[in-house]
């Protein structure tokens, strides 16, 4: 579909529910923003605007909205209605939503996303970039489809049935690389893949003090990407093996993976008495794969295993199947034993067991050995695999929360975390520890401050996270209105994470502070300031496997983001808007990011308006290799028309 | 019938002296109540079409999901206030009451919504927020979830360092209008740290979206199920590609793939040239990283 018929589709839609309502005493409320978009001034490198923006010209629907109450008794088979529709017209992201109701029998609503998901970014993945060469070796054009509808029948009553189906798709045309043995090629590969959901169940509201939800559901899933690579490749590394050019000369391949997952979950809140409440929640699920791979190449390879050098052709077929059971449950409780305190303790409980197998027939009929040797006989290889991994991670917490006053209150409390990680025969385990203390004042309803801290003490460093050790969490935040119109907030959030572990000692120092001021002393006039400082620190001991010498991996990030909008009434009803924010990012990758934008709007009539737009995206890379940059203009001219009644 | 007169006023006249005190014990109550009564009677309910004549601008209220509950349900019975020609004798006001009372009112009815029944430990509640912050029950022009502005403008406006992070160079499309706020939190109950929602198999919410990275794959790469998506990814935006925590991608890696000695995670570790710019870059060849279905070493 064209980007004009896409936005033509919602329009008619739209429109025609408009219309319909015309002369009807209904309150009704209709809202669309057009126009049309041009770009201008391009310059620099357009894959990565795309891969960051991706925002084109032409026709747009930039909103619409749609909304609709019928007066009560009146028999029809709804009596509110509600869509939405954004960003259609060849916007790289598309949405719907419809929900209709009638009170106390039924609410129904449907959503659909569309993104076309651009990725084409020369220094990521690319082991040429440091020579200047720009072209991604990983570059996707995909389309992600997501839609789906949710029944709910005699919603608020004692027993309300729900029903829930979604699909989720991926397709379109991608570049990836193909390893092999001591060498990589560019391939060409078509993404097809999609996920339905359906589960259906039940609210049980059974008396004041119970209430049920039950759920029984079904995933699945289905992947069928296929790959392919036709010309002679030279691949990534120019150096020969063993005296031997590595050369791709065609490739073929393709999945079909299949998964099924039916899960379950039920929950139930029971509150005893006034002081006590109780809930529990416990789900299932059993994940069931079953895969086929078969891929088949021709041009001159090496085997590492078998000592052998391949040419001709040859082809792997792997078929294989896995099962994941999971479980996940969480039990709380909250006891009141005077007003002034409050007692809540927490049990959770997450547990995920793959278990995998495959079978790998690898043939190639024309070998060599390894000095050039004629071998007769073909390299046929056939491998079994078995795979396990088991994660168990347990929680528990007991928090008291003491109410000072009505608007002070103060909690402390002690979580324990037990992680528990099984890889094929190898297991560890590790505990942690962590305090954790806050505090809350509500000075008034605009003027609060906060303090949430957490310290956290692990038994053993681990390095399957190397956030899961030793952690320090602060968080102290504020808001006030210290003056009619206006009002200021801010925070300071401080992260450490240590790992002290000989061989990997890590620290991270992560450290945000923002603050934002809004001040709309009259009708006519508001700004809105934003600023915001993040330091990041990240410092990890490594070996360098060739000399088995030690080394720092350092990584730094400084960002400044800020940000200032102003907005203006100024005669007959014309609204002037300007706005301009830019991140600012120094330290390992250095870059800026700049995005001003201007808008006028002035009124044609009581419901329709006409407005002027600019944006304008500045992205530059600061570093000392081959810096990318892009700018782009986008003008827009648009209307926004306002129809209804009553509201 | 003089003598059943006489007796009749005997039997009155002889106990009157204990009677007397007694009577007017049993009747003072009464007669007290009844006059405090008349000056503060008990309100009865008025209504929602009365309360609506003065308080017009709140008939909004009939477009949202309490257009089933009475204006008197929540701010109690108002034929008192009514009677004083309103002004005086209000009934509840929810104005610049704490947060407890408000989030109390609320509960009475909504505590046992499924999506509720979890908010006491939600970091929303345990940071004291009232309802009313995020919610707005008779607005002029009501908003999805009866929310106080647009859901994206309403999250912001506590967490501003978040709603940056959305305006940086790789990003999810919130800013956009394509995704929520609540697509991938639970504003009422937490679920996952971080207040994240749980997709419907109890994985975490990404895997709506992304549900080739989620597997469950032959060989699955233990980082994923470990811990989470965030291990290697920010997923509210990043200046780096692919929205990772680093810039470089062998720095993220190494953070778990470091030549380590007698820790399950060591295993395997990065055995390459890291100096040489061609094994810097990992997903060149480990492409599958998430997980593969045909290499244990995520090849293909």
């Amino acid at each position: 579909m064209s980007s004009f018929q896409r936005l033509i589709v919602p329009l008619l839609l739209l429109s025609l529910a408009t219309v319909a309502l015309q002369g009807q005493e209904r309150r009704y409320r209709f809202f669309m923003d057009a126009g049309h978009r041009w770009d201008y001034n391009r310059s620099g490198n357009q894959d990565l605007y795309r891969s960051q923006i991706d925002l084109g010209q032409g026709p747009k629907l930039f909103a619409s909205e749609f909304f609709l109450v019928l007066p009560d008794g009146e028999d029809r088979f709804f009596d509110r209605l509600e869509m939405r529709m954004n960003d259609w017209g060849g916007e790289p992201y598309n949405t719907a939503y419809v929900s209709f109701s009638k009170r106390g029998l039924y609410e129904f609503r449907f959503d659909y996303l569309n993104s076309q998901y651009f990725s084409s970014i020369p220094d990521f993945a690319n082991p040429f970039f440091e020579e200047g060469n720009l072209s991604s070796q990983h570059r996707q054009a995909l389309e992600y489809k997501n839609f789906g509808f949710h029944l709910k029948l005699l919603p608020g009553r004692r027993i309300s049935p729900f029903f829930e189906y979604r699909r989720g798709s991926r397709d379109g045309e991608a570049v990836t690389t193909l390893a092999a043995d001591g060498d990589e090629f560019v391939i060409d590969a078509l993404a097809d893949s999609h996920s339905d959901d359906i589960r259906g169940g039940v609210s049980l509201k059974l008396r004041d003090d119970l209430a049920i939800y039950l759920e029984q559901g079904f995933r699945w899933y289905r992947n069928q990407d296929e790959f392919s690579a036709l010309g002679l490749q030279e691949g990534n590394s120019d150096r020969p093996f063993l005296g031997r050019d590595i050369v791709l000369e065609s490739y073929e391949a393709r999945n079909d993976f299949e998964a099924t997952v039916p899960f379950s979950t039920g929950s139930v809140a029971y509150q005893p008495s006034d002081s006590l409440s109780l809930r529990g929640k416990l789900s299932y699920s059993l994940a069931d794969l079953d895969t086929a791979f078969r891929d088949e190449a021709s041009g001159s390879f090496l085997s590492f295993p078998a000592l052998r050098i391949l040419y001709g052709q040859g082809g792997r077929d792997t078929t294989g199947s896995a099962k994941r059971p999971s479980i996940y449950g969480d039990f709380s409780a909250d006891w009141q034993p005077i007003p002034q305190l409050l007692i809540q303790e927490r049990f959770t409980l997450r547990r995920f067991h793959t278990s995998g197998s495959a079978l790998s027939s690898f043939l190639f009929s024309d070998v060599e050995g390894i000095q050039g040797e004629p071998r007769d006989d073909p390299l046929s290889e056939e491998r079994l695999f078995d795979t396990f991994l088991a994660t168990d991670v347990n929680t528990q917490e007991l928090l008291a929360k003491v109410f000072v006053t009505s608007r002070f209150a103060i909690r402390g409390g002690h979580r324990f975390e037990n992680r528990r990680l099984e890889v094929g025969s190898e297991v560890f385990e590790s505990d942690r520890n962590l305090l954790i203390l806050g505090a809350s004042y509500q000075f008034s309803t605009r003027n609060s401050l906060a303090l949430d801290m957490e310290l956290g003490v692990a038994d053993q460093p681990t390095v399957f996270r190397t956030d899961a050790s030793d952690t320090f969490r602060l968080r102290l935040k504020g808001r006030m209105a210290p003056l009619p119109g206006l009002a200021v907030s801010g925070s300071v959030v401080v992260l450490d994470r240590d790992n002290d572990q000989e061989d990997i000692d890590l620290a991270t120092r992560d450290r945000t502070y923002s603050l934002q001021v809004r001040y709309a002393p009259f009708e006519r006039f508001s700004l809105a300031v934003d600023y915001q400082r993040s330091d990041y620190d990240s410092d990890l001991l490594f070996v360098v496997p060739q000399t088995f010498q030690r080394d720092r991996s350092l990584f730094t990030e400084r960002g400044d983001y800020g940000g200032a909008y102003l907005n203006l009434l100024l005669i007959r009803g014309a609204e002037l808007s300007l706005g301009y924010s830019f991140w600012d990012v120094n330290g390992s990758f250095p870059q800026s990011f700049h995005r001003p934008t201007a808008r006028l709007q002035a009124p044609l009539s009581r419901n329709l308006s006409a407005y002027l737009q600019w944006n304008s995206y500045d992205y530059q890379q600061r570093g000392d290799l081959f810096p990318q940059e892009y700018q782009v203009q986008l003008l827009t001219v648009g209307f926004r028309l306002r129809l209804g009644n009553d509201f | 019938m003089a003598r059943r007169t006489e007796q009749r006023t005997g039997v009155f006249s002889r106990p009157s002296l204990l009677a007397l005190p007694a009577l007017a014990a049993f009747l003072l109550p009464g007669f007290l109540a009844s006059a405090a009564q008349e000056q503060n009677p008990k309100p009865e309910n008025v209504g929602d079409d009365m309360c609506l004549v003065c308080h017009d601008t709140y008939v909004s209220v009939k477009l949202t999901p309490h257009a089933a509950v009475s204006c008197e349900d929540c701010h109690s019975a108002g034929s008192l206030h009514v009677a004083a020609g309103g002004g005086e004798e209000r009934p509840l006001s929810f104005k610049d009451r704490e947060f407890g009372w408000v989030n109390g009112q609320c509960l009475s009815c909504h505590r046992q919504d499924e999506h509720m029944t979890g908010f006491s430990k939600s970091l929303h509640a345990r940071s004291e927020l009232s309802c009313a912050t995020c919610h707005q029950m008779h607005p002029e022009q009501p908003k999805s979830g009866m929310l106080v502005s647009s859901e994206q403008e309403l999250c912001a406006d506590c967490h501003a360092p978040v709603a940056a992070e959305f305006r940086m160079p790789f990003r999810h499309p919130v800013e956009e209008g394509a995704m929520r706020c609540s697509d991938c939190h639970a504003p009422h109950a937490a679920e996952l740290p971080g207040q994240r929602r749980m997709a419907v198999s109890h994985e975490e919410s990404c895997v709506k979206c992304h549900a080739d990275k989620k597997g469950p794959f032959v060989f699955q790469h233990a980082a994923l199920e470990a811990a989470d998506c965030q291990s290697c990814h920010l997923p509210h935006g990043s200046v780096n590609a692919k929205m990772l925590t680093r810039s470089r991608v062998d720095q993220l890696c190494l953070e778990c793939h470091s030549m380590s000695i007698g820790t399950a995670g060591s295993q395997p570790f990065a055995f390459h040239d890291l100096r040489s710019p061609r094994f810097r870059n990992c997903t060149t060849c480990h492409r599958e990283i998430h997980g593969s279905n045909v290499s244990p070493a995520f090849l293909r």
